[in-house]
């Protein structure tokens, strides 16, 4: 019997393409214009060289940079190129490096010319994070839709490989130029905010017109068995049956979180997904402990910085005085030390043509000429005396890795240790590559303190270090992990102590008691702070969120009740994310580790 | 005398390996006009003339760093870059093939790899050439979800119209010049010849092409079975809903719209997969030898029945496959084994054809 709505579709026969003759050879013939023998050798050589055969191997390890995939990433990526042919579920635990294995699925699809055009969907945090991974790492140069290039490039049409946060393109006008378009690869990291069907997010990535997709999350069952469902829907309609079957088939009546008829679910679950966990690895990482010393500011220090802090917080309050980013880049330097400060305030105050660009006053620029003037002769601060006695007090064969956010932080305290008779290498972003060869060389060798800025080796093995140093904080926890993930990384033996410098009464302070003292952060697994943000129901950059209070407070008893509801916030998302990686170890276990 | 085509017809070269990089870019560098030196314990230097330098971003090279291993590895941007270089363009050659001829082509020795269908041998005109067999090379790409490649040659006789098997050519011995002094025949048309090679390529990777339709249609096949299970489910549960009794109008609209928007979904997933698992075969003629071949070419008198003169057609005895080559029929393109000639325009047929011409 008819019926219209049955859909009836074939796969078309193989389409022949007879291309045009390499350019030159046509002429070549005809005009008996020949090449040496020798050259038309080398020209074929050159042609096997690049044939390409199946994905029995990845010609994209030997192109990585700045990354030394493990055995279980490489085993993963071939496995979602090979067996599950570019529509994969990744869900290692935390921290077991989910982006590398994706970043090699799409590098590897490129360089076999089976990817052009793709989208990266992730987090609003994250994209800036993603687009410097995949460029670093991977050498494919990703856009995203603020970014200049994204325009020049023409737009979502033509950028070939965008980074996007889920929350921008779902929107409109957004939304409907990104599926008018083919994509041949669409990667989701944190996929687990996919887990509704019924969710905007959940529409626009089926919607989309692609290829191979991927989806990364270490937690793809949070509360209900049917989040699983919905996101294997997404990359295989029809893996788990109809959604009435796979209740009925798979889940507990009256108890949606646990499954029934497991071995047959996970039967059908390998044929999409690999989930590597620490235990198959044995990647337990030796503990790390956190130490936070106070400081209490000299006197000259906290006279600046209450002083510049309360103009600041006037001028957030006033309006449109200082722009927000001149507003928090200035409040950061002044928490990490006063020579970091007084190098943008002596700028705003007598060039000019940086004054200009922030449309100052000449108020304001007297303001910043005075207070560059006084923290210039601050030449010994709190925080370099704390860790002038913390290293001193280090046995004397251990080494120590100092981070600042700031270039001049990093001077000041290297002026100040050497004075002292201590040795120190630095890094930085302004050294070539020679010269930072050497402060890793001469770290390793004979100097015991490495001053470093956040270019600090980002893909250096500094393992034979365990003491860190935070002279100052990012207000990115991101970025705090990816400094402790300097030495706190697979081949550390030893444990890791974390020194955290924090003065008293300053936004830093708050920052720590955030991070550290309500949700432990420095006990946690590298990856995990990144899924309890992600558990917080704002959308934004925790930063943004925690600057937007502090500007907002106007008054220490306001800022303290808005931190700790912020605390308590975080608190309640880390319980959340606990569950939910108990439920993923419940229903999982280690049955889909690729190696 | 230089290398050996052997190379040429069917060289040995290993997959992307470093080690054959290496070897490769020494060859290549020296080709582009490099000054290149190698020590005896493998300590390697090039320096670059400026043109492939600035094309290559870099002047002198020296392999014997270590570090530098990663330039050579698949996938860099410099083997990368220098391999684009070497194909910027479609390369041909030309070598002469050393085979004196010792032996002529007899009317007997046609007769037994022929037989006739309306027409009779009459006569034989022998004499030896220098043949332009074209070793055509075509890069052939096989797209599904996947993506494999191939470098096919394909000998190509332009004068008879046909491939024919490479192997007998690879212990040819090449040289530069007619040493032989045999007159040469010219090439034909480059276009119409290369055209003529990508339809026999087309014919010889029928094999592979028709495993890989197998494979893709079998994936396909069960991932759409996959996919219409889920519809069919998710269909057969709206459409109970619709036969329920008393349903409201509205309503039942609404699961109307639901049913068209779920055929709608279906076709798009359906369409998705078909296009992901589509077998799509490219060929491109990237480089060309013409082999100058020594062949005995004998023009072979046929009188046709009711023709009132002989009809001349060209065979070839070929001293590498040690065989009479007769010509190609005028419809399906392979060797006339069993030779006609077309009573009104004169074309050969094979057997099979022999009242089919296209004429």
């Amino acid at each position: 019997m008819y019926n219209p709505y049955i859909v009836t579709v074939t796969l078309p026969p193989s389409h022949i393409v007879i291309e045009t003759p390499a350019p030159g050879l046509v002429d070549g013939l005809d005009g008996a214009a020949f090449d040496p023998p020798a050259l038309h050798d080398v020209h074929l050589r050159a042609r096997r060289l690049k044939l390409l055969q199946g994905f029995q191997e990845l010609l994209c390890l030997p192109v990585l940079r700045n990354v030394d995939p493990y055995a279980h990433q490489t085993d993963t990526a071939l496995r979602a190129l090979r067996r599950y042919q570019g529509r994969a579920l990744l869900c290692d635990e935390v921290g077991l490096g989910k982006t590398i294995e994706a970043g090699m699925v799409f590098k590897e699809y490129v360089l076999r010319g089976l990817v052009k055009k793709a989208l990266v969907l992730t987090p609003p945090g994250l994209t800036e994070q993603w687009a410097e991974e995949m460029s670093s790492k991977f050498g494919l140069a990703c856009v995203g839709p603020d970014d200049e290039v994204f325009l020049q490039a023409g737009g979502w049409e033509g950028a070939p490989f965008v980074v996007a946060s889920m929350s921008l393109a779902r929107r409109s006008p957004h939304a409907e130029a990104i599926t008018r378009l083919h994509y041949d690869l669409v990667i989701v990291d944190e996929a687990h905010r996919l887990r509704n069907r019924a969710s905007v997010s959940w529409k626009f990535v089926n919607a989309l017109d692609k290829k191979y997709l991927l989806l990364l999350t270490a937690t793809p069952v949070q509360n209900d068995l049917e989040e699983l469902y919905n996101l294997v829907t997404l990359l295989k309609p029809g893996q788990l049956g109809a959604p009435k079957d796979f209740k009925g088939r798979f889940v507990e009546r009256g108890d949606p979180r646990s499954p029934k008829n497991a071995e047959a679910l996970r039967g059908l679950l390998a044929d999409c997904m690999v989930r590597n966990t620490r235990a198959q690895l044995d990647r337990r990482l030796p503990p790390r402990r956190a130490y936070t010393t106070r400081v209490a500011l000299t006197a000259p220090e906290r006279a600046l910085y209450d002083r510049v802090t309360a103009r600041l917080k006037d001028a957030a309050a006033g309006g449109k005085s200082l722009s927000r980013m001149l507003l928090n880049t200035l409040q950061k330097e002044l928490g990490s030390s006063p020579a970091a400060f007084a190098a943008t305030a002596r700028s705003l105050a007598d060039r000019p043509a940086a004054s200009a660009r922030q449309g100052l006053s000449e108020e304001w620029r007297a303001f910043f000429r005075e207070a560059a003037g006084e923290a210039e002769v601050i030449k010994e601060t709190a925080k370099s005396r704390a860790l002038a006695a913390l290293l001193s007090a280090l046995p004397s064969s251990e080494k120590a890795l100092v981070f600042t956010g700031y270039r001049r932080t990093l001077e000041d305290m290297r002026a100040f240790l050497e004075a002292r008779g201590l040795r120190v290498a630095v890094y930085h972003g302004g050294l070539s590559r020679a010269e930072k060869e050497e402060a890793v060389r001469s770290f390793e060798g004979e100097v015991p303190v490495l001053l470093s800025t956040e270019a600090g080796g980002e893909g250096r093995n500094l393992q034979f270090c365990r003491t860190l140093v935070n002279l100052d904080l990012p207000y990115n926890p991101m970025k705090i992990e990816q400094r402790a993930g300097r030495i706190h990384r697979i081949g550390q033996t030893e444990p890791v102590t974390i020194h955290n410098l924090a003065a008293e009464n300053t936004l830093e302070e708050a920052l720590i008691r955030l991070l550290d003292e309500k949700i432990h952060m420095f006990e946690l697994v590298v990856g995990e702070m990144d899924m309890i943000l992600g558990e917080l129901e704002e959308e934004g950059d925790f930063e943004d969120m925690l600057l937007d209070l502090w500007w907002k407070s106007r008054s220490p008893e306001e800022w303290s009740g808005s931190v700790n509801a912020l605390g308590d916030r975080m608190l309640e998302a880390k319980r959340r994310y606990l569950q939910a990686q108990d439920l993923d170890q419940a229903v999982f276990g280690r049955d889909f580790e690729a190696t | 005398m230089s290398a050996s085509t052997e190379s040429t017809v069917e060289a040995p070269f290993g997959a992307s390996a470093p080690e054959d990089a290496r070897s490769w870019i020494v060859d290549f560098l020296r080709e582009s006009g490099a000054l290149v030196e190698e020590s005896p314990e493998g300590r390697l230097a090039a320096v670059l003339p400026d043109p492939l330098a600035a094309r290559l971003g870099r002047g002198f090279l020296d392999l014997s760093d270590a570090t530098e291993d990663v330039l050579l590895a698949p996938g860099s941007p410099f083997l990368d870059g220098a391999l684009e270089e070497a194909q910027r363009r479609g390369l041909c050659a030309r070598r002469y093939l050393w085979s004196p001829l010792k032996k002529s082509l007899s009317l007997e020795d046609v007769q037994r790899r022929a037989s006739f269908l309306g027409v009779r041998p009459k006569g034989l005109l022998a004499s030896p050439v220098h043949t332009p067999m074209l070793l055509v090379h075509f890069h052939v790409s096989f797209l599904s979800d996947d993506r494999e490649e191939e470098l096919l040659p394909v000998l190509f006789h332009p004068l008879l119209g046909r491939s024919i098997p490479a192997t007998a050519y690879q212990s040819a011995v090449p040289s530069d010049r007619n040493e032989l002094g045999y007159p040469e025949r010219p090439l034909p048309s480059a276009r119409g010849t290369l055209e003529a090679a990508a339809r026999a390529a087309q014919e010889l990777i029928v094999p592979r092409r028709e495993k890989l339709e197998e494979r893709q249609g079998r994936r396909f096949g069960r991932e759409a079975a996959r996919v219409r299970e889920y519809f069919a489910a998710v269909r057969t549960d709206l459409e109970r809903r619709l036969t329920r009794e008393g349903l409201a109008a509205d309503r039942r609209a609404s699961i109307g719209d639901k049913l068209k928007a779920l055929a709608l979904e279906e076709r798009n997933k359906l369409t998705d997969l078909a296009e992901k698992h589509r077998l799509s075969v490219h060929l491109t003629a990237v480089a060309a030898a013409v082999l100058m071949t020594p062949q005995i070419v004998g023009t072979l008198s046929l009188e046709a029945r009711g023709a009132a003169n002989p009809v001349p057609v060209e065979v070839f005895w070929d001293p590498f496959l040690r065989d009479v080559l007769l010509p190609s029929c005028a419809v399906c393109g392979l060797e006339a084994v069993r030779l006609a000639v077309c009573p009104r325009c004169r074309r050969v047929l094979c057997g099979a054809h022999a009242g089919d011409c296209v004429c």
